[in-house]
């Protein structure tokens, strides 16, 4: 989360041109890739539990991972705005953003995938977006809230619905869907 | 494992299709933005677009594979075939699945335009450059939890191609190939130095992996041999194609699909065949208005290389998209060359400082006005004067800029002989190198 953080801090404002469908090309802030670091890190982390153990134990695991999953998603898109404040705010509200949007991904990825392959999903989302939304952010559609603008109601509500789903899912399967051995 | 089996629990397998339509039509959009000419070697490279996409997708299906083993229990167990052919055969159909998207991709940008026939070349690399990832997803499938490994190998993969666009890193550009996208205009071909330096970083990468795989050293030795590895290949890479230099060279031989028309030859390479008449007519047209004028000029205008020494050949590199007025502006600078729009420069230019160039502006400006061309069309090369080449006026300020119409208007008003009288003393000065060019028409 340092490492993400710290990219967004210094480099958040930075674009990098990206495959489009629509035009040769569309540049995407590092504010947009930078946060694909978290889902990553938190699939590996919740990928590491045990299923079948944990559905015995007394304590509210479930609750736990909600915790652990928003509180972390929660604490990295904070500490973002707050450190881009001096330089580039909007970079930290992008990230922020995105964040939220790709954790609640990755959550609701689990629905379907097994854990440690659900973090494909934000990747995968991205580059759906670099293709298929145009030539330039402003002219994004809202499927591609990830690099709407900030002051865009419904590019903040769909990432924190994804989110809330997610973390219900997560609360409803901690394990996640159980696969088998492919 | 039996074929069967392979392509059913084998995710490259199921992928393939998938992003051959996605590849395709990402291709396709893509090749609208260029020229649209029948020349296998820029088509094919053209192709190479897709391979940002065709790769980490693809390494990312053998990073799989390789957690596979590894969560299987398999990889830990002692082996009766050797480490590598498992693995090969473990990544195998990610491999070739990323090679079926690349060849029906190609073909998909190919087909459109004729029977044009792929350039094996620039195929072959873009094929070592996917089997090296592949390799490399793999490896890295086996030592990261699969969490990590498969996303990492994806996002690093892609990376590759993308940041190569913005840092300009020139073993990132070998390494995913990227330089391919570069080439070639039809008078152009590949320069073997960077299918040397793809082949080198890429073939590093392999040898580190192969290493990796069998040996099992510790963690902490895994960046060494990268590091070691990648450091001897770059500088096989750098020494090949120095970062400086461009990705082509010129395209050898002689252009042979000729027309003539009124006394005038027009000589293209065979993909341009379409363009022959077209061109010819603008030429025989130019050439009429300035034999005309009392100015005798060239009468084979050729594309490809050129005998120096003939006066009556010059060499023209024309384009599908070329407007009359561009033609007449190649037309133009064929006739009365000069820096830097020059496509060959006088033989003596090879070893005297080129300063009679000064004159091309002016010259080329009189031939083009003369042949027919618009106004607009000068205005926009030398309305606001034209800036001495620093090559051949190291001592010039860079702020220079020498007017050009207000002398061309004053020759303008001479009577026809004395202009044609003008134009001969400086095209010979052009073709002289160290001489001063009587520009001054009084």
């Amino acid at each position: 989360m340092a490492v993400v953080v710290a990219i967004v801090a210094l480099f958040g404002a930075l674009t990098i041109p990206f495959p489009s469908l629509m035009s040769s090309e569309l540049q995407l802030p590092v504010s947009v890739i930078a946060p694909l670091g978290l889902p990553i890190v938190l699939a590996w982390a919740l990928s590491s539990s045990d299923p079948r153990l944990e559905l015995g134990t007394v304590r509210r695991l479930g609750a736990l991972d909600v915790a652990l999953a928003v509180g972390w998603c929660g604490l990295a898109a904070v500490t973002a705005v707050i450190l881009t404040l001096p330089g580039s705010p909007e970079a930290g509200l992008i990230a922020a953003r995105a964040t939220i949007g790709y954790v609640g991904l990755l959550l609701c990825a689990r629905w379907v995938l097994p854990t440690d392959a659900a973090a494909a999903v934000p990747i995968g989302y991205v580059l759906l977006v670099s293709f298929l939304a145009g030539g330039s952010m402003r002219s994004a559609p809202p499927w591609a809230w990830a690099i709407r603008p900030t002051g865009d109601m419904a590019s903040w509500l769909i990432p924190a619905m994804l989110l809330l789903l997610g973390a219900i899912v997560l609360w409803r399967y901690p394990g996640g869907i159980q696969h088998g051995a492919t | 494992m039996r074929i069967r089996t392979l392509l059913r629990v084998a995710p490259g397998a199921w992928l393939a299709p998938v992003m051959v339509g996605l590849l395709v039509l990402y291709v396709a959009s893509s090749i609208t933005f260029g020229p649209r000419e029948p020349y296998g070697l820029y088509l094919t490279a053209r192709a190479m677009n897709g391979l940002g996409l065709i790769v980490p997708v693809f390494a990312g299906t053998a990073a799989w594979e390789g957690a596979r083993l590894v969560r299987g229990g398999v990889w830990g167990l002692p082996m009766t075939r050797h480490r590598i052919a498992v693995a090969a055969w473990s990544f195998l159909p990610a491999f070739v699945g990323g090679l079926i998207v690349l060849v029906v991709t190609t073909m998909a940008v190919l087909v459109p335009q004729g029977l044009v026939v792929p350039d094996m070349v620039i195929l072959g690399s873009a094929t070592v450059i996917l089997l090296a990832q592949v390799a490399l997803g793999f490896f890295i499938g086996t030592i990261a939890p699969r969490a990590i490994a498969i996303p990492v190998v994806v996002l690093g993969s892609f990376m590759t191609f993308v940041l190569p666009r913005v840092a300009g890193s020139a073993w990132l550009r070998h390494m995913s190939g990227t330089t391919l996208e570069l080439c070639c205009t039809t008078d152009q071909v590949l320069s073997p130095g960077v299918v040397v330096s793809i082949v080198a970083i890429s073939a590093a990468i392999l040898i580190a992996v192969a290493i990796l795989l069998t040996r099992r050293p510790r963690m902490g030795v895994y960046p060494v041999v990268f590091l070691v590895l990648l450091i001897v290949a770059s500088g096989v890479a750098m020494a090949a194609a120095p970062p400086t230099q461009r990705p082509y060279a010129e395209r050898t031989g002689t252009a042979d699909v000729c027309e003539t028309r009124d006394g005038v030859t027009v000589c293209v390479w065979p993909e341009h065949r379409e363009l022959a008449p077209r061109v010819s007519r603008v030429a025989a047209a130019a050439v009429d208005a300035w034999r005309a004028a009392g100015v005798t000029v060239p009468t084979t205008f050729r594309e490809g290389e050129v005998d120096k020494s003939d006066p009556l050949t010059a060499g023209i590199s024309v384009r599908s998209t070329n407007s009359r007025n561009s033609l007449i502006e190649l037309l133009a600078v064929a006739v009365a060359p000069h820096f830097p729009v020059a496509r060959d420069e006088p033989t003596c230019a090879a070893t005297h400082e080129w300063r009679s160039s000064i004159a091309g502006p002016y010259v080329w400006t009189w031939l083009a006005t003369e042949a027919g061309i618009d106004h607009q069309s000068v205005d926009n090369y030398f309305g606001g004067g034209a800036r001495p080449d620093s090559d051949y006026f190291p001592d010039a300020p860079k702020s220079l800029i020498v007017p050009v119409l207000p002398l061309l208007e004053k020759v303008w008003e001479l009577p026809p002989p004395a202009q044609a009288t003008w134009v001969r003393r400086n095209l010979r000065a052009l073709a002289q190198c160290d001489v001063l060019p009587p520009l001054d028409p009084g």
